[in-house]
């Protein structure tokens, strides 16, 4: 039987739920819908990497009509916290406060002002004078462990909210070092060694929609918070911590939302509207430029990765040491799981029994890392999976057959899973669903690899073919929650409200494909709200690979409980027992006679029995089940400029069953392409001073159509038993693979290995000669 | 200008074929006064021409709202995806973009659309080599591309048969 | 500060020059508008809009080739009169200036009075030799190589304005090429180059022209640096040698995105790419004739 038969909704690629309101340019985010009265607030930013405010002066711009309100460190509440839009108690460090008297890297905050119109806010962000006094910065990650390096974090009330290493007195923002089996032994024994370093880069998420958000305080003296957020539920909870006020009299609605990544993982601005909005009684508005999005938001943190790798003559990973430097700059949002998740998500690929990993997380005055799609995965897949490549360069060996060999498979287990997890031990699990083999076996016949790994090019434009393999997670195992509420309506029509928090990616209308599964209706009778606080149960949020697998588990658990009282409602209304009838096709089936939701909805609200048939449900997990991919890439290097090209990009996935396989398709295509775009042209480039010079797409240079490669998406079906239907998550993984595969190809078509990311022309020229 | 009290001048633009004047500041750009005037399609993405979110066809050539003054469009006829349908009556580029799944987060979406709209206007066979070109300023972070070059491809199609049934005007 | 208070929107070109006199140096001709958009208010006063004056075509006048300043870059790439292979660099420059948006605004005349360092067309204009036609009190022809000894802009007098670019037509035997380095395929050159070739019925070039874009803040003239060509076959070998000979001689300026020891050397490779597919279409021109 075909998967299409097994269901009828999941497995089919149905329209997104929102897709015909947004193509046609309906008024559905944040700045479409603005309350009136509304005020503008402008930031005015750090220029400077490091230094302290010795003064402030908001007279002149205080005086200007039409200036609401001038926020400083001096009139805000000194709340330590973090910004990372995390479970409660967040593990990222609480060194953060809404405004500060030292500011930390350039874009950093120094004050903020909400006025009659945005130039105005921006006249009086201008008119506020600050003397600073400058302190020497940190401006490379090598240096900020060195004795006697400028403390960034030298504030006596930064301090960490769980039980994990934290010296700021040194510039650490976390430490792990956790180890199993001898690793030292292992690797020292072993009869191939590979000691790699490599080292990635800052990137920024660039959504198409930049951070906006509106606060308005409504007529009960209640705070009503619209906003671009990945997380609505730790917005209202860290906003009323940075405002000191009660949950209670805060509501956050999250409309529809123009991209997110990880970027809007952050409460980043939505404290500052708040506080506005309170000191004004006005509505106000505050949306970052493209160039605050790049200097004042979140990065992908940079890391230095080495891994040692010992492995036997046959080809056999005999043991694996990795150790992770990462940069995460001037605050600590995401340092220690970002940095966690590098072991973690990469270490458990390969069956090895002497596995070591060591972590320092550390302070710098450049721009500061966030939760950014892959997760530290993304930094450590780099290095592992090119150290693998040497490894089989070293040993004369295919680098798919050294896969093939090493990487874990159905019912294998890694000591990492419970070694490791987000900031603290992990959770043991066994694999349960793995199409890992078969990823690998696809991927490689849809790239011709056995015939184009023969190829060597002599002239100046040289091709060649590289490959990796990559896991992540879905969800953070006993930490993460999902929950949804289902009713019945009198059409035979269904609300479902999820916290979870669709940010573009489709989780709707997975959702709602979930929930019409269950209950026997085509997915348009599913009206899926995502997300309001007042209105919509909790929801940790739309990250760490979570929504289809967690929160979809909520959606189908709420909507069974619908089924059932529906049934129990039709039993009676047909006068036979529960167990006879099911729900198919928008009908009750199985009685003496046809018998609609409607009817059965009508018949519950206005004659027998009245209740509304509802059903909320929680889901929590004990398994992260990792998805598996194989990657594999074509480049062909021009050996007189540098310029690298990506010909073809191969990506086959195993993320179980794809509940709407053109999502799932279209999960994997954009963080591929985005991939491709770290690795080659993406790239943050420093003064001196620590200060961005290229906050602009004009010179931040994300892919285009034009720069689209054949990019081939190959959905490797498996069935995960923990998962909705089958179902584990897709949308990280994919961005893992290109700085890998890409560096393994170019070593492939010129001998040359490059150590550092991106792969610009001119850092492929260098390496070439 | 005494004072600097703001000039203001009367902008005369026929918008998705209903004409309408506008009094702004000489210095206002055209993104600014369609937002302010409800169309809700026209995204702010960037302010300096690079992503395409605000994109809109000025006399069915496509351009930045974001790079151009309002005043620039005097006498100019505009079209936003306002003008093409709606999300219960879609135009065919529309649909197809919701069919061939090119729609993530949607807010290029609008941009993608007309910037379709205005290829397939001046070439309805395109190759793939010419839709990638026909769409290069518009940038999407979601769907890595491919499925919207699917859309344009099958809009295409269907713009020709939707030809061919009318008789063509071509 | 002065801002800007009016639109104007002549319908001749008598009138846009009025108005542009009027203005008395406050007033300044728009186009595309996509450079003038970012420096809003800066000493303008009224903004003549010179998109409605019909010189945005290209004909061949008078042995010839003119193209209207207004003519959009996105028709020029298209443009099937300088689709010929002695003109072909300036279709191609205009083809892979920005995005197709951009292109469907930018001007050929706003693209060398807004000139910056990343422009292309008008790289690809000074290897082709072109002049351009000043209106205003003094109209005359001005070639383009004077314009640009400085930001052609500081070149033209308050009042002026450049109503049409002009081409020779190019005789037999000639090619042009214009060659881009850029990281994605919107994006401003790392290094750019376009050269005219014209060779002999033996093949060896007889004349060349090659300039250079991106490297420095002004478009350089490489032609000499090129000089060892002529008389010559534009063989690999001797081509190398100019891409080795510009790489040591040419002096890049800062760019935040490569080292000037990078930029010299792929100035001196798109130069010798530009050189060879110039030769190769001047050797197609030959053939087609």
């Amino acid at each position: 039987m075909s998967k299409s038969k097994l269901w009828n909704v999941v497995g089919t690629s149905v329209h997104k739920v929102d897709g015909a309101a947004l193509a046609a340019g309906a008024p559905l985010f944040v700045d479409d819908e603005l309350p009136r009265d509304l005020l503008f607030a402008a930031v005015k930013w750090s220029p400077h990497a490091h230094a302290r405010i010795t003064s402030m002066d908001t007279s002149r711009a205080e005086a200007m009509d039409g200036v609401h309100v001038v926020l400083t460190y001096k009139n805000v509440p000194r709340v330590m916290r973090t910004t990372a839009g995390q479970g409660h108690p967040e593990p990222s460090p609480y060194d953060f406060t809404t405004l500060d008297s030292k500011v930390r890297h350039v874009g950093d905050r120094v004050a903020a002002v909400a006025a009659e119109t945005p130039a105005l806010a921006r006249a009086a962000v201008e008119a506020i004078e600050v003397e600073y006094e400058l302190l020497e910065p940190v401006l490379e990650i090598r240096s900020a462990l060195e004795k006697g390096a400028p403390v960034i974090h030298d504030e006596l009330d930064a301090a960490m909210p769980i039980v994990a290493p934290y010296e700021p007195g040194r510039n650490l923002a976390a430490h792990v070092a956790v180890a199993v089996g001898d690793p030292p032994a292992a690797l020292s024994k072993a009869h191939q060694r590979v000691t790699a370093e490599y080292e990635c880069h800052y990137a920024q998420h660039c959504p198409m929609e930049p951070h906006i958000a509106v606060a308005a305080p409504d007529g009960y003296g209640r705070l009503i918070i619209r906003t671009s957020t990945q997380v609505p539920f730790h917005v209202r909870r860290i906003v009323a911590q940075a405002c000191q006020i009660p949950v209670r009299d805060i509501r956050v609605i999250k409309p529809r939302i123009g991209g997110g990544f990880g970027a809007k993982q952050e409460v980043l601005i939505e404290d500052l509207v708040a506080l506005l909005a309170l000191r004004s009684g006005r509505p106000v508005k505050l949306e970052y430029t493209r160039a605050e999005e790049f200097t004042s938001a979140r990065t992908r943190h940079p890391a230095v990765v080495t891994v040692d790798l010992g492995l036997s003559a046959e080809g056999d990973v005999e043991g694996m040491d990795m150790k992770v430097l990462l940069n995460t700059g001037a605050y600590g949002s995401h340092a220690l799981t970002v940095g966690c998740n590098c072991g973690s998500k990469v270490l458990p690929l390969y069956k090895c029994d002497h596995v070591g990993f060591a972590l320092d997380s550390v302070y710098t005055n450049l721009p500061v890392g966030g939760a950014y799609r892959g997760y530290g995965a993304t930094q450590a897949a780099f290095a592992m999976e090119c150290a693998m490549d040497e490894a089989a360069a070293k040993l004369g060996m295919d680098p798919v057959e050294l896969r093939q060999r090493n990487t874990i498979g159905p019912g294998d287990s890694s000591p990492i899973f419970k070694a490791l997890g987000e900031g603290t031990e992990g959770v043991e699990q066994a694999i349960g669903s793995c199409g890992l083999a078969e990823c690998i076996a696809r991927g490689a016949q849809a790239m011709d690899w056995s015939a184009k790994r023969q190829r060597r090019d002599e002239g100046r434009l040289r091709r060649g073919v590289g490959m990796c393999t990559l896991m992540q997670g879905s969800s953070i195992p006993e930490v993460d929650l999902g929950a949804a509420s289902i009713k019945l309506n009198e059409d035979g029509s269904f609300n479902l409200l999820v916290g979870a928090t669709d940010l573009g990616t489709g989780s709707d209308t997975v959702m709602a494909q979930i929930a019409a599964e269950v209950l026997g209706v085509t997915p348009d009778r599913i009206l899926v709200l995502s997300s309001d606080t007042d209105v919509t149960p909790f929801d940790v949020g739309a990250y760490a690979s979570s929504t289809t697998y967690l929160s979809g588990m909520a959606a189908k658990k709420a909507a069974a409980g619908a089924r059932r009282q529906i049934l129990e409602v039709a039993a009676r209304l047909l006068d036979v027992p529960a167990g006879d009838l099911s729900l198919a096709e928008g009908m009750v089936k199985g009685g003496p006679r046809p018998l609609s939701l409607a009817d059965v909805a009508l018949s519950s609200l206005y004659a027998e029995h009245q209740h509304q048939v509802q059903s909320v449900a929680s889901h929590v997990t004990q398994k992260s089940p990792p998805p598996f991919s194989a990657h594999f890439a074509e480049v062909e290097v021009d050996t007189a400029t540098g310029m690298v090209r990506v010909l073809k990009y191969v990506a086959a996935v195993d993320c179980g069953t794809a509940i709407n396989p053109l999502l799932a398709e279209g999960q994997v295509e954009g963080a591929v392409l985005n991939g491709i775009g770290y690795a080659l042209t993406e790239e943050y480039l420093f003064d001196r001073r620590g200060k961005m010079r290229n906050p602009t797409f004009k010179h931040y240079k994300v892919l285009c159509t034009a720069d689209l490669p054949e990019l081939v998406t190959i959905l490797v079906p498996s069935y995960e038993a923990t998962g909705p239907f089958g179902a584990k998550s897709v949308s990280e993984i994919g961005i893992n693979g290109p700085l890998p595969a890409i560096n393994n190809a170019i070593f492939h078509a010129t001998g040359a290995r490059l150590r550092r990311s991106p792969f610009t022309p001119e850092r492929v020229l260098a390496a070439l000669e | 200008m005494p004072d600097g009290a703001p000039a203001t001048i009367e902008v005369d633009i026929i918008i998705n074929g209903k004409a309408q004047t506008f009094r702004v500041d000489p210095a206002e750009v055209a993104l600014d006064t369609l937002r302010d005037a409800g169309l809700a399609s026209v995204k702010r993405g960037c302010d300096e021409g690079d992503c395409g979110s605000c994109s809109i066809l000025v006399d069915g050539q496509l351009m930045r709202a974001c790079l151009l003054y309002t005043g620039q469009l005097h006498g100019r006829e505009i079209t936003t995806v306002e003008g093409l349908g709606t999300a219960r009556q879609p135009h065919p580029i529309q649909r197809a973009f919701v069919e061939a799944g090119a729609v993530q987060c949607g807010y290029c979406t609008p941009g993608m659309v007309l910037a379709t709209s205005a290829l397939l206007d001046s070439c309805p066979s395109p190759t793939d080599e010419q839709i990638r070109q026909g769409l290069d300023g518009n940038l999407c972070r979601c769907t890595g591309y491919v499925k919207i070059v699917d859309a344009v491809r099958q809009a295409a199609a269907e713009l020709r048969s939707g030809r061919d049934r009318s008789g063509g005007d071509r | 500060m002065v801002t800007v208070q009016k639109f104007i929107y002549p319908t001749t070109l008598g009138e846009a020059l009025e108005a542009l006199s009027a203005g008395r140096g406050k007033a300044r001709a728009i186009a595309g508008g996509t450079s003038l958009v970012f420096h809003r208010g800066r000493s303008t006063e009224a903004y003549v809009d010179i998109t409605r004056l019909g010189i945005d075509r290209v004909e061949s006048l008078e042995g010839r080739i003119e193209v209207g300043a207004c003519a959009r870059l996105g028709a020029l790439a298209q443009g099937h009169d300088l689709l010929v292979p002695g003109l072909r660099a300036l279709p191609e420059a205009a083809a892979c200036a920005g995005s197709t948006a951009v292109r469907n605004a930018v001007t050929l005349g706003g693209s060398v009075a807004g000139y910056k360092r990343w422009s292309d067309p008008p790289i690809a204009l000074l290897a082709l030799d072109a002049s351009v036609h000043l209106e205003g009190p003094d109209p005359r022809d001005v070639p383009l190589a004077d314009l640009f000894s400085a930001h052609p802009l500081s070149k033209l007098a308050a009042g002026e304005l450049i109503t049409a670019v002009l081409l020779e037509p190019p005789g037999p035997r000639t090619g042009s090429a214009f060659v881009k380095l850029r990281r994605t395929a919107v994006d401003y050159a790392l290094a750019s180059a376009a050269a005219q070739v014209v060779l002999d019925e033996q093949g060896r070039v007889a004349d060349l022209s090659l300039t250079l874009g991106a490297v420095r803040p002004l478009p350089t003239d490489a032609t000499d640096l090129a000089g060892e060509l002529l008389g010559a076959e534009p063989t690999e070998d001797l081509l190398a040698q100019v891409a080795e000979r510009i790489a040591q001689e040419v002096e890049p300026g800062q760019d935040m995105r490569a080292s000037k020891g990078y930029l010299a050397r792929v100035a001196g490779v798109v130069a010798e790419d530009a050189l060879a597919t110039a030769a190769a279409r001047a050797r197609e021109e030959e053939s087609d004739a």
